[in-house]
């Protein structure tokens, strides 16, 4: 028999699981907002900007491998 | 009797007149080879003469000055600056964005939100999770923080409005899926208006610039951008360098 904070907990899981895969998907159109934005306007920081935008979603992947297996 | 001076007709004593000289005039009609038709008008109307391209250029660049950094919102021919719709010719002469006091209220906001998790402990009212959650619940407070800041920045730098020597460009990316790009020949410019209003525009020096056009594009709007006047200035500058170059394209 499942207990109530078992379900709680795993409820919570779930919720903070969903969170974080559906920022992922937003940094991904970061990442993509990025590419075009450096495409149309050629500038020097451009490089620095496209590098901020994968690092963020390299935290948003990592942030989702935490809720997975860390919760 | 005063006469004519006439070789056929003049005695030894009498006092020879001389008609004077005719006054040079311009050919009546239009001389064929461009280079004559130039040194004529220069010789006999020098109120004619304008400057030249390299003089205007001399002149627009003494009126902006130097750009002093990199993200500045103010940048003077920028070494590397390019726009997708730029041609291989055209030169930028300016490039501007909003001025860097609009940005004041993001960084403040994004400054507040940092110290959101450390303020809600301290206060005891932080959600009553376990430890690993609250771990995972301030990361994810700290990526919204810094993808907020980071939305607000790429939207002022890559807001740009840009004058070449050809036209007056303004590229607006109000989102992911929306960018406006709009532009205007400097030929094409009926009416310059600028508006400075308010106390920190007046203190800083920054205010909205509305470029009438006969173009399809009836207005382009420079919003909150650095100092005004001079942009006023250049833009009439590069008129009167576009009309001297219809005029001098007329008389070739």
């Amino acid at each position: 028999m499942i207990d109530i904070s078992q379900l709680t907990q795993l409820f919570e899981k779930a919720i903070f699981i969903i969170g974080a895969i559906l920022y992922l998907f937003y940094a991904g159109v970061v990442v993509k907002q990025v590419s075009m934005l450096t495409k149309n306007v050629n500038d020097k920081f451009n490089s620095i900007l496209i590098f901020f935008s994968y690092g963020h979603l390299l935290f948003a992947v990592g942030l989702v491998l935490l809720t997975i297996f860390l919760l | 009797m005063i006469r004519i001076k006439d070789v056929d007709s003049v005695a030894p004593d009498d006092p020879v007149v001389t008609t004077p000289a005719s006054t040079p005039t311009l050919p009546k009609k239009l001389h064929k080879k461009k280079k004559k038709l130039k040194e004529i008008v220069a010789n006999t109307m020098p109120e004619y003469h304008s400057l030249s391209k390299a003089e205007y250029r001399q002149r627009i660049y003494d009126i902006l000055g130097h750009t002093k950094h990199s993200l500045s919102s103010f940048l003077v021919k920028p070494d590397i600056f390019s726009f997708q719709e730029k041609d291989q010719e055209e030169e930028i002469i300016l490039v501007l964005r909003q001025h860097w006091f609009t940005n004041v209220h993001w960084i403040i906001t994004t400054g507040l939100m940092l110290f959101v998790p450390a303020v809600l402990k301290m206060f005891g009212l932080f959600p009553n999770f376990a430890p690993m959650y609250q771990f995972v619940t301030i990361l994810f407070w700290y990526l919204i923080t810094f993808i907020y800041a980071f939305e607000h920045f790429l939207s002022w730098y890559f807001n740009v409005y840009i004058i070449t020597d050809e036209r007056v460009v303004d590229v607006d990316f109000n989102n992911i899926l929306v960018k406006k790009f709009s532009d205007a020949k400097i030929s094409m410019i009926q009416d310059v208006t600028s508006k400075v209003i308010g106390l920190i525009p007046t203190m800083f020096n920054y205010g909205d610039i509305l470029v009438q056009t006969a173009a399809e594009v009836p207005e382009i709007h420079f919003a909150r951008v650095p100092n005004p006047e001079k942009i006023i200035k250049i833009l009439q500058q590069l008129r009167q360098e576009e009309e001297q170059e219809a005029l001098e394209g007329r008389i070739n």
